[in-house]
């Protein structure tokens, strides 16, 4: 995982968190190698490669591009993992940016849809058609996030917070018992804060065009964020979308499907989802708006230049 | 042409080499220990700290060169905020981070191995934790 990462754990002792700690950072490790894009010990490079044929694969491995496809059907593809041959050909996976031409860019298309992917977590393997490629990008951070909350928890710990690559886990409370302070970074600039959510027990997962871009040679700026239908950067009425939720996976994918949607879908999903699949939503527009639903509008805090300019969203 | 996927190739290889060697900052329970109120960054390569400035001691600006094999970072320390300003990494995913103060946004330049992050030692409760972007 292309990123900087910070995790922070509270133990009754050093030694247990110096302990916890560690096993996080051996588990970050062991899912880099799995999800790494090339090399032999990846499986998702293996999957990529295998021309239709059936990969047998690790059950982490199924469980997060399970977590995809979930997510893929939830958000009808607003988020698809296999925008994956898009990404790469605008240079989003090794930094080679350029910008395809329009018939490559349809070529391209015809390789993408999430119904190409079939999990068989029975057995374990994973099988591509229509010669479709997974981007993990889209879910890495928060599966990991996932995969490093089991850990803590079977090791008794009741407070850490998780920094991987700005998708934040609030595990537990802080040790003093009091939420954990979350920022949501301001879209115009990142630096700064646009709100603060206390929190406990979720991870938020933030989806915006400032997180990765570069300027073309039209002089136009293109973001990471693609639009799966189109294979451009998603053009919506976001700058950026966070969500918040127990599960980390799906919190990563529904922030980019909400980037996408844009807000009216992702209220509509938002209102969509209940039980095991709920999730809050904090959008800021393009025009400086701030939207939050009713659910989490309470343990928010809006900074100056947001605060008159929130509408708290209800399910109706 | 070929020239081309090669440097493709190495960049990917530096990338993934970095995060396996642990591109990676373990800060551990480093809130509410000290009590004076000093924003304090520390500088690591690779997980290992390099270097930790207490930003609010810091008088005139001043620039420092981290160099190794794999490039070359800027960074730029201000009284209470430091920043990179210039590296040549692909992605300048840590310039384009800007100026940091409080403990909310690390910066990292993944392709060099390099994270600053900042403990806010014994600051006050309106402190974030952590900022999602």
């Amino acid at each position: 995982m292309d990123t900087g990462m910070t995790i922070t754990v509270n133990a009754a002792t050093q030694n247990a968190a110096e302990d916890a700690a560690q096993a996080c950072e051996q588990r970050i490790v062991q899912l880099d190698t799995l999800l790494a894009p090339t090399g032999t010990n990846s499986e998702i490079a293996q999957v990529n490669s295998a021309h239709g044929k059936s990969v047998s694969v690790s059950a982490s491995l199924c469980a997060l591009v399970g977590a995809a496809l979930d997510a893929a059907r939830d958000t009808d593809g607003a988020f698809d993992p296999t925008v994956y041959p898009l990404t790469d050909a605008w240079g989003f996976t090794n930094g080679e940016h350029r910008v395809p031409a329009p018939d490559e860019i349809q070529t391209l298309l015809t390789r993408v849809g999430y119904p190409a992917i079939q999990v068989d977590a029975s057995v374990g393997s994973i099988t591509l058609a229509n010669d479709a490629q997974i981007d993990v990008g889209g879910v890495a951070k928060g599966f990991a996030a996932d995969q490093l909350s089991d850990l803590l928890r079977e090791r008794g710990i009741t407070s850490a917070l998780l920094d991987l690559g700005g998708n934040v886990t609030a595990f537990g409370s802080k040790p003093d018992g009091s939420a954990w302070k979350v920022g949501i970074a301001d879209p115009r600039a990142p630096e700064r804060v646009a709100g603060k959510l206390e929190t406990h027990d979720v991870t938020v997962s933030t989806s915006g065009a400032y997180q990765r871009f570069f300027d073309g040679e039209d002089g136009t700026r293109y973001h990471h964020l693609l639009d799966p239908a189109t294979g451009y950067p998603a053009h919506s009425d976001l700058a950026s979308a966070s969500v918040i939720g127990p599960n980390g996976a799906r919190c990563d994918a529904l922030s980019t499907a909400c980037f996408v949607m844009g807000s009216q879908g992702a209220l509509s999903l938002w209102r969509a989802s209940s039980g095991e699949r709920a999730f809050s939503l904090v959008l800021i527009t393009n025009d400086g708006r701030m939207l939050v639903t009713e659910d989490i509008a309470a343990s928010l805090s809006a900074a100056e230049g947001y605060a008159d300019h929130l509408s708290v969203e209800d399910r109706s | 042409m070929k020239l081309r996927t090669k440097r493709a190739e190495l960049l990917f290889i530096a990338v993934v080499a970095v995060v396996a060697l642990g591109g990676f900052a373990i800060v551990q329970a480093t809130r509410g220990i000290n009590p004076d109120g000093h924003a304090v960054a520390t500088i690591a390569r690779d997980g290992t700290v390099i270097e930790t400035i207490d930003l609010d001691a810091v008088g005139e600006p001043y620039t420092l060169q981290l160099e190794d094999e794999r490039g070359e970072n800027v960074v730029a320390v201000e009284p209470g905020r430091i920043c990179i300003i210039d590296a040549d990494c692909p992605d300048k995913v840590c310039v384009h981070t800007g100026w940091i103060d409080g403990p909310g946004t690390p910066i990292a330049c993944v392709p060099h191995g390099l994270t600053i992050t900042i403990a806010r030692k014994g600051g006050g409760s309106d402190g974030l934790d952590a900022m999602a972007r």
